[in-house]
């Protein structure tokens, strides 16, 4: 039973990076800093980046499974998190209310999306590129640039609001509990719900899905505000963690969201990968760039780039490399 | 039927920018002339977007007002050398007389540079330079003396000297680069290490993880440096955040709203702080001498008699920095707001 059970893991396209995963932290910790690497606060501030990562890359790993793509995720991290702390500083809201509001018009955002796509037929490339574009400019044209602040003489909810992204609840950082939360309800939705299965469906055949009788557009309109409702909440976070709204911030975290999903196993053609894997994904890319503070004594930035590549490829074949193999089992 | 479309469409594209290029050749031509009525018009392209840039504006607007000319700034959303040298050549187009440039790759806009003094162009660089260009003058920080002055900072509150780390947009940006030496030059002979520097490509949220892994992965370190404007509020919310204000020392550039509030709380122990103001209003002034009276010599005379500044060597203009503390914060806030500046 448990041999069997092993042997189902082991064939998860996610099976590849968690080995990688795995091999990466024993280096690490092997190296001589290591020991900082695996210290108590040294893995709150990792499994924070990680959770701040996960919640937009869960969002991307949907759409990616609906067989579509969402470029727009990075900047509408960073305009959400202006609105967000303008609606808080200058327009006197409360925290409650301020999230909400976020929240709303991010869905809204995706569900615009996926209405351009289907009305219009056309690619989700160039819809959410367009998006990428008008909330870049956004942000700067609401706040002329300047970054906004969220300190106690700007807005009495500075201490909560700040609490999202910064705060810990017995030792470990409020956003990973936001993440455990968004990760299972969205699994559930993919794996338990006619929903997910809808989505599945539509990124494996679209044509296929409409003929059977499946409103491609409620899925889509499903997938895309979803994913933009994750960038929204993920648009607070951060600014939370930034202490401020930043016009301009979030540029191109759609890049580390679509390689979050798509190393673990979503497929850009559609149809394929877990949400799961966005979030162990989403571990491989910070723990590569936490480690490399603590493994590079000189230059480490300047590393950077190839230490990122090269793990992400050499996943990459492994994951083909098992798939062959197991393609040659069966 | 679908060649025969095909060919009349590209017969006629072909026609209309053969008709294009006869244009743009008639109306170089025709000479410029800033007499009469025609208002001289300045363009200032900076760097980034950066709020840092605000107080510039404010500058170039007092200046343009002064003078009596048209002065608009731009700045490119990103720090992309091919976007800035997109929006230069817009305005290279549209001829204006005189631009000034805060140079993000020297090596992309230098030529640039070259191009539009030989087309007439009056070029200068604010704030970052192209010295190998054949731009006239430059004005700005000598960033390698505001990188002594950061060091100099950092011998007074490291007296017993120790580990330093840096944070930075990217170090091989020239302004980078200088402060970098200028830091480390004040700072030889002394126990003061800039032990490394790590980039964020200007992703705020990735300045402040840098900081947060620097923290944990040395824990003998001693003082903060960022480099850029926004690296001084990351590095003072990680500090907070780890439990180790007063015990970390955080020296940082510029006056972010951000790094004013740390200030005031004493969260930050110094920033250095350019004259952004200045960088507007002296490229004006300076711009607009040389369009009018022709004459880049006489210019450079005026203007160092009228702004006090000292023309040196390959007309490099120093706009000097300051040292900010949570001492003289509020004195340097009241002569801010008498510019009409909120922060700089």
């Amino acid at each position: 039973m448990l041999h069997r059970e092993i042997a189902r893991l082991i064939r998860t396209r996610e099976f590849g990076v968690v080995v990688v995963l795995v091999l990466l932290v024993l280096f690490i910790s092997s190296t001589e800093r290591g020991e900082a690497f695996l210290g108590p606060i040294s893995l709150q501030n990792l499994s924070r980046q990680i959770a701040l990562l996960g919640v937009f890359a869960i969002g991307q790993a949907v759409v990616i499974i609906a067989g579509g793509i969402d470029l727009s995720v990075g900047t509408l991290i960073g305009f959400t998190g202006v609105l967000c702390t303008w609606l808080l500083a200058r327009a006197g809201w409360s925290l409650g209310a301020s999230v909400l509001a976020v929240l709303a018009f991010s869905a809204g955002v995706g569900i615009l999306h996926a209405l351009l796509i289907n009305r219009f037929r056309l690619l989700p490339f160039i819809v959410t590129l367009g998006s990428l574009f008008i909330f870049l400019s956004a942000g700067q044209l609401m706040t002329n640039n300047v970054p906004i602040p969220v300190s106690p003489q700007d807005s009495p909810y500075s201490e909560a609001f700040q609490f999202l992204g910064n705060g810990k609840i017995g030792n470990v950082p409020v956003p990973v509990y936001i993440l455990l939360a968004v990760l299972v309800a969205v699994s559930v939705l993919m794996h338990f719900t006619v929903v997910g299965r809808r989505i599945y469906a539509l990124g494996n055949n679209e044509e296929a899905t409409r003929l059977s009788g499946i409103s491609v557009l409620r899925t889509q309109m499903i997938a895309y505000g979803l994913c933009s409702l994750l960038a929204g909440l993920a648009g607070i976070l951060y600014a939370s963690y930034q202490r401020q709204g930043i016009p301009g911030s979030g540029l191109s975290y759609e890049l580390k969201a679509i390689a979050a999903a798509v190393v673990s196993g979503c497929s850009l053609s559609g149809g394929q990968g877990t949400v799961i894997g966005a979030v162990i994904g989403a571990a491989l890319l910070n723990v590569i760039l936490s480690g490399i503070s603590f493994v590079i004594q000189q230059g480490a930035s300047n590393w950077e780039g190839t230490v990122v590549g090269s793990i992400l490829l050499a996943t990459a074949i492994l994951n083909r490399l098992q798939q062959q193999w197991l393609a040659r089992k069966r | 039927m679908r060649i025969h479309r095909c060919t009349v469409w590209l017969i006629a594209a072909t026609a209309l920018w053969l008709v294009g290029c006869a244009k743009k050749e008639t109306t170089t031509t025709t000479p410029q002339t800033t007499s009469g009525e025609k208002r001289v018009r300045i363009v200032l392209v900076t760097n980034g977007s950066s709020p840092f840039w605000d107080p510039m504006e404010v500058g170039m607007r007092r200046a343009a007002e002064e003078l009596g000319c048209e002065a608009t700034s731009r700045r490119p959303t990103t720090d992309s050398p091919a976007l800035q040298r997109q929006i230069i050549e817009e305005y290279q187009a549209q001829k204006v007389d005189g631009i000034g440039i805060s140079v993000i790759e020297s090596d992309t806009i230098g030529p640039l540079i070259d191009e539009l003094m030989n087309s007439g162009i009056k070029v200068i660089t604010f704030d970052s330079d192209a010295a190998q260009s054949k731009r006239i003058a430059y004005i700005g920080t000598n960033n390698f003396e505001a990188g002594k002055a950061a060091g100099e900072a950092a011998k007074k509150l490291l007296p017993e000297g120790g580990k330093v780390f840096g944070f930075v947009g990217n170090q091989n940006a020239p302004n980078a680069r200088e402060r970098i030496a200028g830091f480390k030059e004040a700072v030889k002979g002394t126990n003061i290490v800039l032990v490394d520097v790590f980039d964020d490509n200007k992703d705020p949220a990735k300045a402040r993880a840098n900081v947060e892994n620097v923290l944990q992965a040395h824990k003998d370190v001693k003082m903060l440096l960022g480099l850029f404007s926004y690296n001084g509020p990351q590095i003072a919310a990680a500090v907070k955040e780890a439990g180790l204000l007063g015990k970390v020392k955080i020296l940082c550039f510029d006056a972010e709203p951000e790094t004013i509030n740390h200030l005031k709380r004493g969260e930050i122990d110094a920033t250095v702080v350019q004259k952004p103001y200045e960088f507007g209003y002296r490229s004006v002034q300076l711009l607009y001498k040389i369009i009018t009276l022709g004459d880049v010599q006489k210019a450079l005379q005026e203007f160092e008699q009228e702004s006090g500044y000292k023309v040196g060597p390959n007309n490099a203009i120093d706009t000097g920095v300051e040292i900010i503390t949570p001492q003289n914060i509020e004195e340097y806030l009241k002569r801010l707001e008498a510019l009409g500046i909120k922060s700089s």
